[in-house]
């Protein structure tokens, strides 16, 4: 009684924890009011001790349905006269009617509408939700639904009168149950998380997740203070390079994500030039037709960010990534027509050293030389540093020499503006040594421009992968030297003396390495390696066709859809077919004549217990197996045995009687067998 | 037991179980292939009981037992016979050689040369021997049992494949378990005759329990069985030569005889799984040639572990 007592309690915590999950998901994952599930988690508190102490709450019980009528009312009222926020007004209803029926007391019904809306506030949950977490969330999630479920149905049959625990598992069984649903909840949220992304329903749930998307990389930057982002830690993108047989160096990878032309005084500015969209094919995007000899391949994964900027390293020349049209403007940056994106996950194909280039690009135009007015003591500063050198590359040495000495590198008391950080104080970050290193080589001749993105990043050797995060935003210079652009840095490389030099532990890289291939195969893959083996496949075919001569394009793909039809049709027949063919031979095989359905069980039960590990052992052997282990049967063995030889290969059927006595044995061999 | 027949086979058995101590299967086996006439050679090291056991056959039956020793010089008038001149000098007559008896034990018959061997083994399938172009029928019942050992290979012919397919059984009769040994150690001397037992059957009822015998019936997924069986050796991917349609009516037969011995008048399963290894053995040759038998037996194994038992 009291273990039974004991399992009660159990299933009625259970089914609490299930009434409950759905409202740290809304707060954790959406904008709902905090106010509305503090009240609705202090409903849930205040109704369990209720509900342990089984205090009589009659009066409340009464005034159950006004109270929901209330709040449909004041929802509808909010939403049409207040608000104005369908969300926000359905929202606030659900909440109302959830702590209400907390408060309660509670029928089996009662419960099975409470599930239902925590089972909505976790789908609303996921819609707007892609991470591992939520998906491991979800694991105990689904779990505790199993249990709740199995509660419910107890007290529903109490309720109804029925004996309730009439099926009491034990708790080895349940605990299978429990992870079974557990495993199937994860797995379940995985594929969710690979469908609803590209549904469109997740538009009218956006509005509600949390903004903590990347932002920054705006139109403009100054020389603001940036000691928050120097030290948020989060990750802002993660890179692999697939092709490369050992790490790159993180100290040379500039992850590019805007470039500013235009100096105003105090900052740089994006120089508005025409947009056009990237000629594309699919999902691939052709950035650069040309083709180069040697490129470099990384599979770069983005974080949810609140800005468009595509980032690349060093020329890119193919974008392959599902993100709808690309843009590009006359600068080269890269960005995506909507503002912001969830995990985005695309292949970069890029040259490090972008070759000299004489062509129609030529020379730069005149705005990379712009310089503005009143700044001459900074011009002449960099026309005296210049000096006599006779090439562009020389100038930019000696100003890049100059930043070499007498500089210190500052996140906290950097110079206020550009002219005392050049002259006076020389302390600051990288912006003000790319802006400074900008402007000079402008003074000296050689134009410039400055870039922002990301430097370096920490390698994780776990899963072979570059974690870049907020912390290694960096700005640069991009100076035209020699018919290109080349990338030169100022700022003194700082490495593991950074005071924000990220450095992981190893569960840390774990973690991260878990998040990392989640983003990978759940977030991104399924969608890219669709396409990539719809197009794989597809490209075969044309392959195949024209190897037919079959003519290329449309030709061959009006015979190819028929022919692939007609392949698929044969080879499911031939499946059919063989499949019948093997079963019908194992029947003749194992079974002159059906075997009947008593001696069948007791077959299949004998199976179950490892006594026929192959099909070479005739029930003798079986029957004489299972009475070693067991002798106390062997009266009820020998009694079927012979009645079932005698039916099976006797010279003559057994008379309907003893067939029937037959049957009879073969079953009570077999309870006896499983007691 | 309503059939008196039963009464002397069982008699008979335990007769024989009682002189060759431990090896009731073996037993089983030389009886049923008797029972079904098939010819047994019985292969192991000396001094296992191989010479005792066709000795008890032979003296179970209250029939006529000859030994014939086989060497290197053996000729085939030796044991099938000759024509003399009688003593009138007008005709030949016959003086029938060993071979003419119910029981024949051929002793050590790989020592013997080929020219002997197949003397005897005519005389095993036909059940009659051609001398100078006359025939004489061999009596009835005729059984050989043959012995050799293994493992002495100087001075042997061994069985070529179409010999060793003429007997319907192969037994191996081992070294006895320590209880039966320390019991022969107990009670035997040198001297001892440990076959000197009463004969308890008739030839005449040898003849009418081979009828009972063939009367046991055999279901025809039994009898699918077998085939399968038999088949199945033909087609393992480590056999050269496969066990013949005749090695499959043995196994069928020893299968009914086993079933007879059991007082069973059908067939079941375990019947033919019992009777295979002794039967199929010797007539699987596996690839490769050397130690053979051990490799014939474990394919044996494995094949009847995958063909599918009949339920």
């Amino acid at each position: 009684m009291i273990a039974a007592a004991g399992t009660e309690r159990f299933h009625r915590w259970v089914l609490r924890a299930h009434w409950l999950l759905g409202i740290p998901l809304l707060a954790y994952y959406t904008q709902t009011s905090p106010a509305l599930l503090l009240l609705a988690a202090a409903a849930w508190a205040a109704g369990a001790w209720m509900d342990e102490a089984d205090t009589p709450r009659a009066t409340l019980s009464r005034l159950g349905t006004p109270i929901v009528a209330l709040l449909f009312l004041a929802a509808t009222a909010d939403l049409f006269f207040l608000e104005r926020d369908l969300l926000a007004s359905v929202s606030f209803l659900i909440l109302g009617i959830q702590s209400t029926k907390l408060l309660l007391p509670k029928r089996a019904r009662d419960g099975w509408q409470l599930c239902a809306i925590s089972l909505l506030e976790f789908l609303v949950a996921a819609s707007v939700a892609d991470d591992l977490a939520f998906a491991l969330f979800s694991f105990a999630y689904l779990a505790a639904s199993a249990g709740a479920m199995w509660s419910l149905h107890e007290q529903e049959a109490e309720e109804a009168g029925r004996p309730a625990g009439g099926f009491v598992p034990s708790p080895g069984v349940a605990a299978r149950v429990l992870l079974l649903a557990g495993i199937g909840g994860f797995l379940m949220t995985a594929a969710l998380f690979a469908v609803v992304p590209r549904l469109e329903f997740r538009r009218g749930t956006q509005r509600l997740s949390r903004a903590d998307a990347v932002i920054g990389f705006s139109d403009r930057i100054t020389l603001r203070e940036i000691t928050g982002i120097k030290s948020d830690r989060r990750v802002a993108a993660r890179v692999e390079f697939p092709f490369l047989d050992r790490p790159p160096d993180p100290g040379g990878l500039y992850l590019r994500g805007i470039l500013y032309s235009r100096y105003s005084g105090d900052g740089w500015q994006l120089m508005k030039t025409p947009v056009s969209a990237v000629s594309r094919g699919g999902s691939l995007h052709v950035v650069d037709p040309e083709q180069r000899r040697s490129s470099t391949v990384a599979d770069i994964t983005l974080e949810p960010a609140g800005h468009p900027r595509l980032f690349t390293y060093g020329d890119p020349l193919r974008i392959e990534g599902v993100f709808g049209p690309l843009l590009a403007d006359q600068e080269g940056n890269l960005f995506l027509s909507q503002p912001g994106h969830a995990t985005m996950r695309y292949r970069l194909r890029f040259t490090e050293e972008p070759p000299f280039r004489a062509g129609p690009a030529g020379p730069p135009g005149r705005q990379y030389l712009e310089f503005p007015d009143g700044l001459e003591d900074v011009r002449a500063l960099g026309v005296g540093l210049a000096g006599t050198a006779e090439t562009d590359r020389a100038r930019a040495d000696r100003l890049l020499d100059f930043f070499r000495t007498g500089f210190r590198y500052t996140v906290s008391d950097p110079a206020p503006d550009l002219r005392s950080f050049l002259f006076s104080e020389k302390a600051g970050f990288c912006e003000h040594y790319a802006a400074g290193l900008a402007l000079l080589l402008r003074a000296a001749g050689v134009p410039s421009r400055v870039a922002a993105g990301y430097l370096g990043g920490e390698w994780n050797e776990v899963g072979r992968y570059l974690i870049v995060r907020q912390s290694d935003a960096h700005a640069w210079v991009e100076a035209w030297i020699g018919g290109r652009w080349v990338t030169l840095d100022a700022t003194p490389p700082l490495g593991a003396a950074s005071p924000f030099y990220a450095k992981t532990g190893s569960i840390g890289l774990y973690t991260d390495w878990l998040r990392q291939r989640w983003d990978k195969y759940v977030m991104s893959y399924s969608l890219r390696m669709q396409a990539d083996a719809v197009s794989a496949g597809w490209s075969g075919m044309r392959r195949t066709g024209r190897a037919l001569g079959l003519g290329p394009g449309a030709r061959a793909a009006a015979m190819a859809r028929p022919a692939a039809a007609v392949g698929a049709a044969a080879l499911a027949l031939f499946l059919l077919l063989r499949r019948k063919r093997e079963s019908r031979r194992r029947a003749g095989a194992e079974r002159h004549t059906p075997l009947p359905a008593p001696y069948g069980r007791l077959v299949r039960r004998l199976e179950r217990s490892g006594l026929r590990n192959s099909p070479g052992i005739p029930m003798e052997d079986m029957v004489a197996a299972a009475v070693r282990s067991r002798p106390e049967l062997s009266e009820d063995a020998s009694r079927f045995l012979s009645l079932y030889l005698r039916d099976r290969f006797g010279p003559a059927p057994l008379p309907p009687d003893a067939r029937a006595e037959a049957f009879r044995s073969a079953d009570r061999f077999r309870k006896r067998l499983s007691a | 037991m309503e059939n008196p027949l039963s009464e002397s086979l069982s008699k008979f058995r335990a007769n024989i179980e009682s002189v060759l101590l431990g090896k009731r299967e073996a037993v089983d086996l030389a009886m049923a292939s008797f029972l079904a006439g098939g010819h047994i050679l019985l292969e192991d090291v000396p001094g296992t009981g191989k010479t005792t056991l066709a000795r008890a056959l032979s003296a179970g039956i209250s029939g006529t037992f000859r030994r014939v020793q086989f060497t290197g010089d053996l000729l085939p008038q030796d044991i099938v016979g000759v024509h003399i001149l009688s003593e009138d000098r007008k005709s030949f007559v016959f003086s029938p050689g060993p071979l003419f008896a119910n029981i024949v034990l051929a002793d050590e018959i790989n020592r013997g040369n080929p020219r002997a061997q197949s003397a005897l083994l005519e005389a095993m399938s036909e059940r009659q021997v051609t001398v100078d172009n006359r025939t004489y029928k061999l009596p009835d019942p005729f059984l050989v049992i043959a012995t050799q050992n293994p493992y002495e290979q100087h001075g042997t012919y061994p069985l070529p494949e179409s010999q060793l397919d003429r007997f319907n059984l192969r037994l191996r009769l081992d070294y006895p378990d320590r209880e039966s040994e320390t019991r022969l150690i107990r009670e035997n001397t040198l001297l001892t005759m440990r076959d000197g037992i009463p004969a308890s059957l008739l030839p005449e009822q040898v003849v009418s329990l081979r009828e009972e015998v063939n009367r046991v019936a055999v279901h025809d997924a039994l009898i699918d069985y077998v085939q399968r069986i038999t088949a199945a050796t033909r087609a393992h991917p480590a056999v050269r030569l496969g066990a013949s349609p005749r090695s499959a009516i043995g196994l069928k037969a020893t299968a009914q005889a086993l079933a007879r011995l059991e007082e069973r008048d059908h067939v079941v399963p375990g019947d033919i799984r019992r009777a295979a290894p002794a039967v199929l053995c010797h007539r699987v040759f596996p690839k490769g040639g050397a130690m053979a038998t051990d490799a014939s037996r474990a394919i044996l194994e494995e094949i009847l572990s995958t063909v599918p038992a009949p339920l």
